[in-house]
């Protein structure tokens, strides 16, 4: 990654400062494509938080949320959490937020090395898609020559059974296209830097939000 | 802990962390409810659907994702009972939501936008939210959803991507045209 993707990066990500950002656009010998990808990543910036900071609660809003859990008795399970001084913990052995897409992410930038920035590679949202993660676990291990013990233990039989239990209920879908540019992204193949701020090819337009976690609906 | 000491604690804890965490979950709800009153109602129903199952949530540290989660579906369901799902010229009009003063034209841009970030997949929704709304970094918004910083970071990515990849956003957004 070049330098003026590293600082645009990090200003996304909160790393850098707004100031750092701007300056790439004085930099003379940046290239006419790197330019505009700088104008492009401040705009989005721009209208990204003027949009989100525009909406405001109700005022009172949070003191009437209060007021109604005060009337609302008790849970109708009591969580089986531990206090750790002031915090409270989950017991050993609950399954932590996020564990099957880290899970995911190890296997495919942690024990591979791969070169490929992660975030441009989507393993079919939180594991969905059944050939494209197999695809990637096989990718994975075909080109580091990286020992199953790599991955978190357990980690990949997890995966499949969410990924056939999706295929079952029909959220499969775009196996091949999606593996095949996946595939293509963990070889190197693809074309299109700069990775962190160019749409990947991956994220399959069409492709309908899913609540990945979270209790049931209705 | 045992059941008499601990739910006191436990109710004080939860309250805590929905008020601290209010105003996202206010905003996940109105990203795809566009109207205020109806978003705090959404909330409202989804902090205490999910009080009453909390003896589901085997992570306390999930709590804040699990609410957001909660929220969206909710304000799905009350979209999907309230009319038809809109045809994408359509959306453009849903203006009811209180914004902060500006231009008419500007309204329109942040509706599109914020509806834009409603149709990600939740986590990453919740993440570019508390990215720009709240100006957190990664290992901020990670400590907030119980999440590992690199999480946040290929969530936050997504989502930029995504919503850069989307031709309504790029139009609302007046960034220049990408080929898909």
């Amino acid at each position: 990654m070049s330098t003026w993707e590293a600082i645009l990066e990090d200003y996304l990500e909160g790393a850098g400062s707004r100031a750092a950002a701007e300056s790439l656009r004085f930099r003379i010998a940046l290239p006419a494509e790197a330019r505009q990808e700088v104008e492009t990543v401040l705009r989005l910036a721009d209208r990204l938080a003027d949009a989100t900071q525009s909406v405001r609660p109700p005022a009172g809003a949070a003191q009437r949320l209060g007021d109604r859990l005060l009337l609302a008795g008790l849970p109708d399970v009591r969580p089986n959490w531990v206090q750790e001084g002031s915090e409270l913990v989950a017991p050993d052995g609950a399954s932590r937020p996020g564990a099957d897409e880290d899970a995911v992410n190890a296997a495919i930038e942690g024990a591979s090395g791969l070169t490929t920035p992660l975030p441009t590679i989507e393993p079919g949202g939180p594991a969905r898609d059944l050939t494209a993660f197999n695809e990637i676990a096989a990718a994975v291990r075909r080109e580091s020559s990286a020992p199953d013990a790599a991955i978190p233990p357990g980690a990949i039989d997890r995966l499949r059974t969410k990924l056939a239990e999706a295929q079952e209920r029909g959220e499969g879908g775009a196996s091949s296209i999606v593996a095949r540019r996946i595939l293509a992204q963990l070889r190197g193949e693809a074309t299109r830097p700069p990775a962190a701020v160019r749409p990947p090819d991956v994220l399959a337009a069409g492709e309908e939000p899913e609540d990945g976690e979270g209790p049931p609906k209705g | 802990m045992s059941p008499e000491q601990d739910l006191p604690d436990l109710a004080e804890w939860f309250e805590k962390k929905v008020v601290e965490n209010y105003a996202l979950f206010f905003s996940i709800a109105n990203q795809i409810s566009g109207n205020s009153h109806e978003a705090e109602e959404i909330v409202q129903e989804a902090v205490l659907k999910t009080w009453r199952n909390l003896g589901a949530l085997e992570d306390p540290s999930a709590l804040v994702g699990w609410v957001a989660s909660a929220a969206r579906n909710a304000a799905l369901d009350a979209r999907r009972k309230r009319r038809p799902e809109p045809a994408e010229s359509e959306m453009l009009d849903s203006t009811t939501v209180d914004f902060a003063p500006g231009e008419p034209d500007d309204a329109d841009e942040r509706r599109c936008i914020l509806e834009e970030i409603g149709k990600l997949p939740v986590n990453q929704a919740a993440v570019v939210t508390l990215r720009f709304m709240e100006g957190l970094d990664l290992n901020q918004i990670a400590g907030r959803l119980g999440l590992t910083g690199n999480n946040v970071r290929v969530r936050l990515h997504r989502g930029l991507e995504k919503l850069r990849s989307s031709r309504r956003l790029r139009i609302a957004a007046g960034l220049s045209e990408e080929s898909d």
